[in-house]
């Protein structure tokens, strides 16, 4: 079965790493980093990963405005959100632009997988 | 449970679970805004907007400083364009903890901004002027942390 490709977008290079970390050890291939929302536009638009993974907190555009933009593109993509803001209110906001998963940094690697299964179901039942 | 207390819960939960350091509180005096601004150490500003309203500044020993950018890069000195990516997402995880909690205690909303680190006397950037001031001071085995938080309560959304 072909490795589910990943685009991370955050500008901490420490989440950056421990998200490769776990999740090369596991069956996916990051096969990109953005350091903040518009290199993340870009680097989507050249690599068309299966997932991103984003932070929300970022330099310039946030994640959760990243998002919109990358939804209004491609409305079939894949976003994990992350953030060390992981209140309700906070959920409620991811909610309301169309995404599902929201998990907090720092994060339990299983919580991590678990997700990521998930996005992974949710694009084979499409 | 005050705000100083959530700070306080988050710092030493983050710090143990990221880069594996135990921080005990200690006995040293707060100091006003303008020392603050002038401390010669390395230091984080990270300001919050919405219900919470805050300046919160940390200040590193050298010893302290080093020892969580090179855990967090698994056991390496960043490079120095590195450096402030790595203690700003130290400050980021900790005060995000701090704010969310905040939130979901309250139902209101606060949200932060990106961290800003400043150089060994670099004088701060902003305004520390707040009603309230609260301060948190640790040692640990591998150098000292302190916590300034300056902050008001906004009430804008009381009685709905």
């Amino acid at each position: 079965m072909d490795k589910k490709t990943i685009l991370v977008v955050d500008d901490s290079p420490f989440a950056s790493k421990q998200i490769k970390d776990i999740v090369e050890e596991n069956g996916y291939e990051v096969i990109g980093y953005a350091k903040n929302g518009n290199e993340g536009i870009n680097m989507y638009e050249e690599l068309h990963p299966d997932i991103v993974i984003m932070d929300i907190i970022m330099p310039g555009i946030d994640g959760l405005e990243t998002a919109e933009i990358l939804m209004k593109k491609d409305p079939s993509i894949k976003i994990l959100m992350l953030s060390s803001l992981c209140d309700s209110g906070t959920l409620e906001e991811v909610k309301s632009i169309g995404l599902k998963y929201l998990i907090p940094k720092p994060w339990e690697d299983d919580v991590l997988l678990a997700t990521l299964e998930l996005l992974v179901k949710q694009d084979n039942r499409q | 449970m005050e705000v100083k207390d959530v700070f306080d819960d988050a710092f030493c939960d983050v710090t143990k679970k990221i880069v594996k350091l135990d921080l005990h509180k200690s006995d040293e005096k707060m100091q006003d805004a303008q020392a603050v601004s002038d401390f010669q150490d390395y230091r984080e500003m990270i300001q919050t907007q919405g219900y919470v309203n805050a300046v919160i500044v940390c200040r590193f020993s050298n010893e302290m400083f080093h020892y969580i950018t090179n855990t967090m890069n698994n056991g390496v000195t960043p490079s120095g364009e590195e450096l402030p990516l790595y203690i700003n997402e130290y400050i980021n995880i900790a005060c995000g903890c701090a704010i969310s909690r905040i939130n979901d205690m309250t139902g209101q909303l606060s949200r932060l901004t990106v961290p800003r680190f400043y150089q060994c006397g670099e004088p701060l950037e902003g305004d520390l002027d707040f009603r309230e001031q609260r301060f948190l001071s640790y040692d640990s085995r591998l150098g000292k942390l302190q916590v300034y938080l300056f902050y008001s309560l906004n009430d804008y959304e009381e009685g709905k």
